[in-house]
């Protein structure tokens, strides 16, 4: 026989207590005179014995009582006959699969669920016989082998489960599956079993399940056995989101944006969002959120004095028993100065060239932008990546290498912006899938202004310069070229009849302008128009602005390196932690991003040249664990909930029977033969209590009867007095 | 100096004086009173008649007869006397009991019905005697009538109080050879002590034709054990001590002791003993009224 809980079997101290009671109530015995001890001497010989009989026969029943309570409650398991003959001694190959991903620190009671995990793990290498074998993983979304080969060294195995840590990563069971598998395939002896620690969400299953669950695994037959750490109906809710409508911050901007919260309990949500910038908490917004549902929560805040390219902040509600996803992290980039690469083809003297009033124009003003003029030539092979923008000034033809280096800028997030001339091949636009239309053929326009109409008013291009009550003046052009739109090209501004101006097309994260003028006088006086300057400035800062937005990245997500970075520099990527690495050059900026926060790329000379921000994945937020039916189906398994039963289920594996439920029934019956034999006592006892003697009787016999002495046969009476007395 | 009033109210005075205590049998008395006499003399309820011998009062010459028959008769009457009541109360250790604060102790209990029992005797102008023992005759007044001789009764009642061990065969006995003439006793006990001597005791009243009431007092908790843990019990009058859980023994005490009570009331009943257990949970008063109005009635 052993226990499954045998710390419980302390409780046998409290048997102790009736006992206890037992000594103090004869200690309280009191000293009571009585008028003689006559009949109790009597009573005292007949009775204290069996009084002493029954009040230690109570006593025992009693205690009988406690002990076979405590003893179930330490969960008694026996071996039967048949075990013994048959399955007792069959070795085992098990493989402990601790999911160690963010979920699991939610907190249970005092405990985690990590911890409850790792101690019944642990409960079951202690079940183990001396031969069984056990290897030890630890997963998230990549198995982690502690104990690779499977051990028969069973304290090796308590060391790895002992040191298994929470991550923030998300679960996906499907590599830790197989990796469980391939440890017990190795040496397959007796029966094998793949103990999965998990709260078991219904995220950490969706992998091809035939890819896991295959032949191979079919062969092998491992029973999968699915231990909870409990049976809590979970309450969490998340930050899963922050998104700004304001592309990027400057000093004393306004600044918008809009944080998801999500609720994952069955009970509404009620909380509180802070919005901080570093320490310095800018809004705080109530939350108010249906059960299993997401709230949007819009929030501004003044942008503050800020150093550096980039402004870190979080949004985070009140913490549950999951506080690793109650904050999201988010980097809003400061404003930076647009760096324009301007193409054109030409020399002499500089206001003679294609692009002197983009050049004047994108210069112009304190925040000018610094601009690079370079040949379409050189454009083959000029690294085109560190610019925000590249203006195409009337230059001839896009070369096929440089059309799939732009498209690859474009892609990456930057923008390209083209303004045709006479000596632009329109032929060999035609072939560049990248812009937002063909060109057709070059029209002539009648002298005069045109006037403009926005088709899109609310585009970014027209904000703070252009609306109803200052609209787009009218251009006086006396070319333009007729355009055939591709299927994702927009007209943002047209003039006269319906001519398209200003073409626009999203390219990835990146942007195509095609300005339907010459960057000269050739085709009309726009570069003279007010205008121009604002429309070509406009069009710098939008290309700081990354319309497609960064994606966002998760813990476990690779982090590739953007195509921005000076690469000809040493860099060095610091993460959340403080750890500084190299970066390779053509490689992945971090194979693995294994913590959420900031990371920051470090440059030798120019210091922080990049940043980007890693979460925790939205998914594992839900903690809804997947459903036996849908999990029927993906495997089968068997699902233990708890330490205890865990315990029974170890026992009854080995054949073991539980006998609690015997020893329980077994102290009902002591306790009610206890009380029938209790009111039996208090029913003899009664008895006493109900038996009373009558007083104040008279003798029956009647009066004056003549006196006959007791002592003697005959009557003792003087001579005579018997006839007096009858007399009377 | 104690007085009537320390045992009877007025209110319990005036109950108890349309009571009267008679004797069941002749008494013989110093004086002439209400109560039969053994011997013939002058008074109004005819007995018998004689055959006249000189000397005889011709008054009581039944003239009748004489025509009838010619032959003297002389008619005689029942003499009536006055009756003598020796009170006697057991002073024992065991009659300082009570079972509460509430109640008195048997002693005083037995007080209380001797101060009844003596107003009223001395109301109906009977002589009153008084007698206290232990396992001795402590202390004894002799039969006597009138108010001074009721006070001193009283006086000697609340002097003492209930110690030492009983020895009521002896001490009985002796008082029986002092009381010469028939009379009334009255003995308040609670009898425990060894029955034979009891009986004895009592025997020999009887056997002196004594008219003997025996009452028997006992507490309420004796009758009941009705005490509800467990206990060390000590011996009032030895001092010995038993240790015994009366919950257990209760029903067995009560068989014991209504064993004990049936084998007085049978002795009791057997030599014509007006027997009585007394509990002094009923008030004393009521019990005197009822007692003597109940013996009253039986021995009409």
């Amino acid at each position: 026989m052993s226990f499954l809980t045998p710390w419980l079997l302390y409780g046998f101290g409290a048997l102790s207590v009736p006992i206890v009671i037992h000594l103090w109530q004869r200690k309280r015995i009191v000293p009571v005179p009585f008028s003689t001890l006559r009949f109790l001497k009597i009573v005292a010989a007949r009775t204290s014995r069996s009084a002493k009989v029954e009040n230690l026969l109570l006593l025992l029943l009693r205690c009988l009582i406690v002990a076979l309570v405590i003893a179930a409650a330490a969960r008694p398991v026996v071996s039967t006959e048949s075990t013994k003959l048959f399955g007792g001694s069959v070795p085992r190959s098990i493989a402990l699969v601790i999911d160690r991903s963010m979920s699991m620190g939610y907190k249970s009671g005092d405990e985690t669920r990590l911890e409850l995990a790792k101690r019944q793990a642990q409960a079951v290498i202690d079940d183990l016989k001396s031969g069984d074998e056990v290897a030890v993983i630890a997963i998230n979304d990549q198995p982690q082998m502690l104990v690779a080969e499977p051990t028969i060294d069973h304290g090796v195995a308590h060391q790895a489960v002992d040191s298994v840590q929470l991550t923030e990563g998300r679960t996906d069971f499907s590599a830790g599956l197989r990796a469980a598998r391939k440890a017990i395939g190795q040496k397959a002896r007796g029966v094998k079993q793949i103990f999965l620690f998990t709260d078991n969400q219904e995220g950490a299953w969706q992998f091809e399940h035939a890819a896991i669950f295959d032949d191979g695994w079919k062969q092998l037959n491992p029973k999968l056995v699915i231990v909870r750490p409990d049976d809590l109906t979970p309450v969490n809710s998340s930050v899963s989101k922050v998104r700004f409508d304001t592309p990027f911050a400057a000093t004393g901007s306004l600044v918008r944006g809009v944080a998801t919260v999500e609720n994952h309990s069955a009970a509404p949500l009620r909380d509180l969002i802070e919005i901080k910038l570093g320490a310095d908490r800018v809004a705080q917004k109530p939350v108010e959120s249906a059960p299993g549902s997401a709230v949007d929560i819009p929030f501004e805040f003044q942008a503050p004095t800020v150093g550096g390219r980039w402004v870190q902040g979080a949004a985070s509600i009140s913490g549950d028993n999951l506080p690793a996803d109650d904050r999201f992290f988010f980097s809003l980039p400061i404003y930076q100065a647009p760096r324009v690469l301007i193409v054109e083809q030409g020399d002499g003297p500089e206001k003679a060239r294609p692009a002197f009033f983009l050049r004047k124009a994108l210069s112009a003003g304190s925040a000018g932008a610094p601009t690079k003029v370079i040949t379409p030539n050189e454009l083959d092979d000029f690294p085109v990546e560190p610019y925000s923008a590249v203006f195409l000034a009337g230059i001839p033809n896009i070369s096929d290498r440089s059309s799939v280096r732009l498209s690859r800028y474009i892609e990456s997030g930057g923008t390209v912006v083209l303004f045709p001339s006479d000596q632009t091949d329109i032929s060999s636009l035609e072939r560049i899938d990248w812009l937002p239309a063909k060109p057709l053929k070059l029209r002539e326009l009648p002298t005069g202004r045109l006037p403009a109409r926005p088709l899109e008013p609310q585009h970014p291009l027209f904000a703070d310069s252009w609306d109803a009550n200052t609209p787009f003046p009218a251009l006086p052009q006396r070319k333009m070229l007729d355009w055939e739109l591709n299927k994702d090209g927009r007209v943002l501004l047209t003039l006269g009849d319906n001519l398209p101006f200003i073409l626009f097309a999203q390219r990835g994260t990146g942007r195509v302008i095609v300005v339907n003028a010459s960057p000269d006088r050739a085709w009309g006086d726009f570069p003279l128009t007010p205008a121009f300057l604002p429309l070509v400035q406009q069009i710098g800062r939008l290309s700081m602005s990354r319309t497609g937005k960064d994606a966002v990245l998760s813990v476990g997500d690779p982090v590739p390196a953007p195509l921005s970075l000076p690469l000809d520099q040493a860099l060095t990527l610091k993460t959340p932690k403080g750890e500084s690495i190299p970066i390779q050059k053509g490689g992945m900026l971090i194979e693995r991003a294994e913590q959420a926060g900031f990371y920051q790329v470090i440059s030798a000379t120019e210091g922080e040249v990049h940043q980007f921000v890693v979460n925790i994945d939205p998914k594992e937020s839900n903690l809804t664990p997947i459903s036996e039916e849908a999990l029927a189906k993906i495997v089968p398994h068997e699902t233990v909930t708890g330490t205890d039963a865990l315990r029974l289920w170890l026992a009854q594996s080995r054949g073991m029977k539980p006998l609690w439920p015997l020893l329980l029934l077994l102290a009902l019956a002591v306790f009610a033969g206890e009380s029938i034999y209790s009111n039996l006592l208090a029913g003899k006892r009664s008895q006493g209590e109900e038996a009373h003697i009558q007083t104040g009787r008279l003798n029956k016999r009647r009066f004056g009867q003549p006196f006959r002495d007791p002592t003697t046969t005959e009557s003792a009476a003087p001579e005579g007095a018997e006839q007096e007395e009858a007399a009377v | 100096m104690a007085g009537i009033t320390d045992f009877l109210t007025p209110e319990a005075m005036r109950k108890l004086e349309s009571l009267s205590v008679r004797s069941r049998y002749v008494s013989e008395g110093s004086m002439s009173g209400a109560h039969k006499s053994p011997l013939k003399g002058q008074s109004v309820e005819f007995a018998d008649r004689r055959e006249y011998v000189k000397g005889d009062n011709l008054r009581h010459l039944d003239w009748k007869v004489f025509g009838r028959t010619e032959r003297y008769y002389i008619r005689q009457f029942e003499e009536e006397t006055s009756l003598r009541v020796n009170v006697i109360i057991d002073a024992s250790g065991s009659m300082n009991y009570s079972g509460s604060k509430d109640r008195p102790t048997k002693y005083g209990y037995a007080c209380r019905v001797a101060a009844a029992l003596g107003y009223i005797v001395s109301k109906q102008q009977d002589s009153l005697g008084l007698t206290l023992y232990d396992n001795e005759v402590r202390d004894r007044i002799p039969t006597k009538g009138g108010t001074r001789h009721l006070r001193l009764f009283v006086e000697r009642l609340a002097s003492h109080e209930a110690r030492n061990v009983t020895d009521t065969g002896k001490a009985l006995h002796a008082l029986a050879e002092q009381l010469s003439r028939r009379g009334l006793i009255v003995l308040m006990t609670d009898c425990f002590d060894d029955p034979d001597a009891i009986f004895n005791a009592l025997a020999h009243f009887r056997k002196k034709m004594h008219d003997v009431i025996l009452l028997q007092i006992l507490d309420p908790v004796e009758l009941e054990l009705s005490i509800d843990r467990v206990a060390e019990f000590i011996d009032l009058e030895t001092g010995e001590k038993l240790e015994i859980d009366p919950t257990h023994a209760r029903l067995e005490y009560k068989k014991e002791l209504q064993k004990f009570i049936d084998q007085v009331r049978e002795k009791c009943s057997v030599m014509n003993v007006d027997y009585r257990l007394v509990s002094t949970s009923e008030t004393f008063e009521d019990f005197v009224h009822q007692y003597l109005n109940e013996r009253r009635r039986m021995s009409l």
